[in-house]
Order: structure tokens, then C-alpha cells, then sequence
């Protein structure tokens, strides 16, 4: 009987292996004519193409230019002078703190965007590194389940989200690359803070000038290295920080879909 | 005797089985996955302690050289303006090129420690295109890596790499297109020679 079973299951394994090693040989014949062509490759049109409009660009590379000798003339010196002397453990602590700061302007967005769940996410990362994590100098929260970092959310991502258009491409002087709908947003980002001008809760501006020194020179190391990594191998730089600026802007929206009815027509319609 | 055979079948029976269920991960992980380590030991391993920044730019040229083709990723680039390059310039801008993107890549990690590469799941997009996605930190930094792979007649190939939402392919077709609207080939070819000669320079 035992043995008459042993035969069963040996028929059935065999059967069942032939037939998966069957399958899987037929797929690899049928995958044969399904190889990319260089046509496919090499002449479609190519996704994350950057169309800007950029009526000023006269103008704009004079500015490039100009922040180009401030980057690497001045900022690069005082970003490798910080490296030098602040410990890379405190240097990660600022920047931990100043990314805590900047919580009212990403509450902002995301509540601006309907994103509720990430807003109470940030809220809650905001409570336990300001309390857990010393001010935000730590940031046990990337460390706890559900409050993960997500991916950060301002002002002009949240215009983006509705469907503004960028406007026109835009280089500002020592601030660099923009766009019509990022340089409104910007007023915007500083109007969301309890901190900075011009709503800030503090009288005068000193404060509000010393957060920005310190968060710039803290952030001035990344901010070099990026600028490099995307100018120093390009074929025209103001065009590689163009695209790269807008790609990356771009990458960061969550559009939402207008075409749905809003909560109260969806009430209004019963559904 | 019978009983012997009974055992040598079903032991041939489960390794064919072990050997189709068990084939799990993709060729085309496989193969950046181990060309990636390959370039990473280059630089990291305990040899290359001692090696200067030009030795360690030759030991990651020499794998690539033999685990990865960069043609596919610049071609892609250049798009419809590949043909406004001769043959001769094709090879020479393929080969400077690929100069340029490792001197880059061994000055990127120059004091680094090791880094660590985190692999998501792949996404298959079509059958012949996937995107595997990963994570490079080093030095406390996280960079987000997307290489978008085709399947051409010679395997898998790598024909772009997304780094932070931004793609290298569209970024460089943005300024070929417009390089080619103002320039020619030989100016071009020029100025990737000054970008090749500068990354030597530096390193």
C-alpha cells in the first residue's frame, strides 16, 4: 500500500516537473522575438523630457553664470571649511534638526493636498523627534514602524499637485533655478512657518536671519555636491541644472485627479 | 535493486523541480547585481586600500569593460543625432564617455566608506523592459537609484539610470538636441574630450 502511494507521487512529481520545465522552455522560445529593437531604443521619444518655457534665458545665464563664481568661489570655500570643522556626527544632527524645522511647511502641503495620512505621519515624526530625538537633533521616528520618512512635500509640489503650470523657467541669483509656480511657492513655503518672515512669531528679524545663515551653511556641502555632479560633466551646464531641476521637481508631485467630484457633489449625488 | 532506482528518480525528480521552482531571481537582476558588486570591490576591496585614484579608475574600467556596455545608455542619449557622428567619432565618443562616467563614479566615493546598496523589487514593465530599483547610502546619505533595463539581442542591457527622479538619458538628450541645433559633431566630440582630460586632471 505504502509503496503503491510512493509510486503515485513519484508519477505525479515527475509529470508536474516535466510539465513546469516544459512551460518554461516554451516561454523562453516565445520570448526569443520579443527583444528590444534598436528603433525601439534608440529613436522613440524619450520619457522625462524636460519642456520648459524659457523666454528669459538671455538673462538667465548671465544669472547662471554669475551664481556659478558664488558657488564655487565663495560657497564651496565655506562649505569645505564646515566639513572640516564641524564633526560629521553634529553636521547629520543639524541637518536632522533643520529637516525637523521645516515641518510646518510640509504640513502645509500635505493638508493643502488632501493628504491626511501623511500629514498625521509627519505630525507624529514631529512629536518624537522634537521630544525622543532632542529637538530633532535625532530622528528615532525613521525607526518606528508606520513613520517612516516620507518623501518631503512644500508649497509648490502641492500647486503642482492641482494642476498649476511651472510658468517660465527662472534662475535666481545665488538661489539658483526655479520656476514661476516654485518662486511664488517660495513666498508661500515662508509664509507657512511660525519662524520666518514674514509672519514669524519673533519681532525682529535677527532670528529669522540666523536660522537661515546656519540651515544654508548646513545644507551648503549637499548642495555643492549636487550642483557639481550635474554641471561639472555637462555638455552646457545651465542646460543639465535645467532639466535636472525640473525632473526632479516633477518627480516629487502627486497629482491629483480633478476629474473626480469633490466630497460634497459626491454627497449631493449620493454615491 | 528496485528500491535503489525508486530513490535515484525521486532524487532526480526533486532536483529538476528544485531546479525550475527555485530559479527565482531574474537574469537581468543577476547581471547588474553581480556587475555592480564587481565595480563596488574595485574600489573597496583590500587591494584597492593601497591603489591610488588612477589605479582604482583602471581596475573599475576593466569591469566594465567586461560586465557592462554604456553604448546602450549613450546611444539612447544622442537619439536621432547618433547619425550625425561618423563611425570613427561614434567609437571615440562611446570610449570617452565611459571615461567620464567611471572617473566620475571613483571621485563620487573618493573618502567614502563602503557603501550599502539596498535592490527593491523589480518591476516588470513590459516583457522586454524592467526597472530595478535600489538605494545607495554611504557616508549617512541615501541616493535613490532606478537602472531601466531592455532586453536587446545580447541580454539584458542597462539603457538608463534614474538618480533621484532625475534621468542621466533625458538629461543628456536635452543638451544633444540642443548642442545639435547650434553645433556640430566635431565641437561636441571636443568638449567631451576636455571633460575626459579634466576628470583625469582632478582625480
Amino acid at each position: 500500500m505504502i509503496k503503491a502511494t510512493f509510486n503515485l507521487a513519484l508519477r505525479i512529481a515527475c509529470l508536474f516537473a516535466l510539465a513546469l520545465t516544459s512551460a518554461q522552455l516554451s516561454a523562453e522560445l516565445n520570448d526569443e522575438a520579443e527583444f528590444l529593437t534598436e528603433d525601439d531604443l534608440f529613436d522613440e521619444p524619450i520619457e522625462g523630457m524636460v519642456v520648459i518655457a524659457d523666454p528669459l534665458e538671455p538673462l538667465n545665464r548671465v544669472i547662471f553664470q554669475f551664481n556659478d563664481v558664488v558657488y564655487r568661489q565663495a560657497i564651496e570655500p565655506i562649505s569645505r571649511f564646515y566639513s572640516d570643522v564641524i564633526p560629521a556626527p553634529v553636521d547629520r544632527g543639524l541637518t536632522r534638526f533643520f529637516r525637523n524645522f521645516r515641518y510646518p511647511i510640509r504640513l502645509a502641503s500635505n493638508l493643502i493636498q488632501g493628504d491626511f495620512a501623511i500629514a498625521r505621519i509627519e505630525t507624529e515624526r514631529f512629536i518624537v523627534n522634537s521630544t525622543a530625538g532632542l529637538g530633532g537633533f535625532l530622528d528615532p521616528a525613521s525607526g518606528m514602524a508606520g513613520l517612516e520618512r516620507p518623501t518631503p512635500q512644500d508649497i509648490g509640489h502641492a500647486l503642482g499637485a492641482y494642476g498649476m503650470g511651472e510658468g517660465i523657467y527662472l534662475v535666481l541669483p545665488v538661489f539658483g533655478p526655479s520656476s514661476g509656480r516654485d518662486a511664488l511657492a517660495f513666498v508661500g513655503n515662508r509664509s507657512a512657518h511660525p519662524l520666518y518672515y514674514p509672519y514669524s512669531v519673533w519681532d525682529d528679524s535677527t532670528m529669522d536671519w540666523t536660522l537661515s545663515i546656519t540651515q544654508f551653511i548646513n545644507a551648503s556641502p549637499g548642495l555643492i555636491r549636487g550642483y557639481r555632479s550635474v554641471t561639472d560633466n555637462a555638455i552646457d551646464p545651465y542646460g543639465a541644472l535645467k532639466s535636472s531641476y525640473i525632473q526632479a521637481r516633477r518627480a516629487d508631485i502627486r497629482p491629483k485627479n480633478l476629474q473626480a467630484p469633490s466630497p460634497i457633489i459626491r454627497r449631493q449625488r449620493g454615491l | 535493486m528496485k528500491h535503489t532506482t525508486h530513490i535515484t528518480l525521486a532524487s532526480l525528480v526533486m532536483c529538476l523541480l528544485f531546479a525550475t521552482i527555485g530559479h527565482a531571481k531574474h537574469p537581468a537582476e543577476e547581471k547588474l547585481i553581480g556587475a555592480v558588486e564587481a565595480v563596488i570591490d574595485a574600489l573597496f576591496d583590500e587591494q584597492a586600500a593601497t591603489l591610488s585614484a588612477d589605479e582604482k579608475r583602471q581596475r573599475v574600467r576593466a569591469v566594465v569593460d567586461d560586465r557592462m556596455d554604456f553604448s546602450f545608455i549613450i546611444r539612447r542619449a544622442f537619439g536621432r543625432n547618433w547619425q550625425q557622428l561618423d563611425s570613427e567619432q561614434q567609437v571615440e565618443v562611446v570610449n570617452l564617455v565611459t571615461e567620464t562616467l567611471i572617473t566620475t563614479y571613483v571621485e563620487s566615493f573618493a573618502g567614502s566608506q563602503r557603501p550599502q546598496i539596498r535592490y527593491g523589487r523589480l518591476v516588470e514593465l513590459t516583457s522586454n523592459r524592467i526597472e530595478i530599483p535600489s538605494t545607495v547610502t554611504a557616508n549617512g546619505r541615501d541616493v535613490n537609484l532606478i537602472y531601466r533595463l531592455g532586453r536587446m539581442q545580447s541580454g539584458w542591457e542597462v539603457f538608463d539610470v534614474v538618480a533621484e527622479g532625475v534621468s542621466m538619458v533625458a538629461n543628456y538628450r536635452q543638451q544633444l538636441d540642443d548642442h545639435f541645433r547650434r553645433g556640430d559633431a566635431e565641437s561636441l566630440i571636443n568638449r567631451f574630450r576636455e571633460m575626459a582630460q579634466k576628470g583625469e586632471v582632478e582625480l
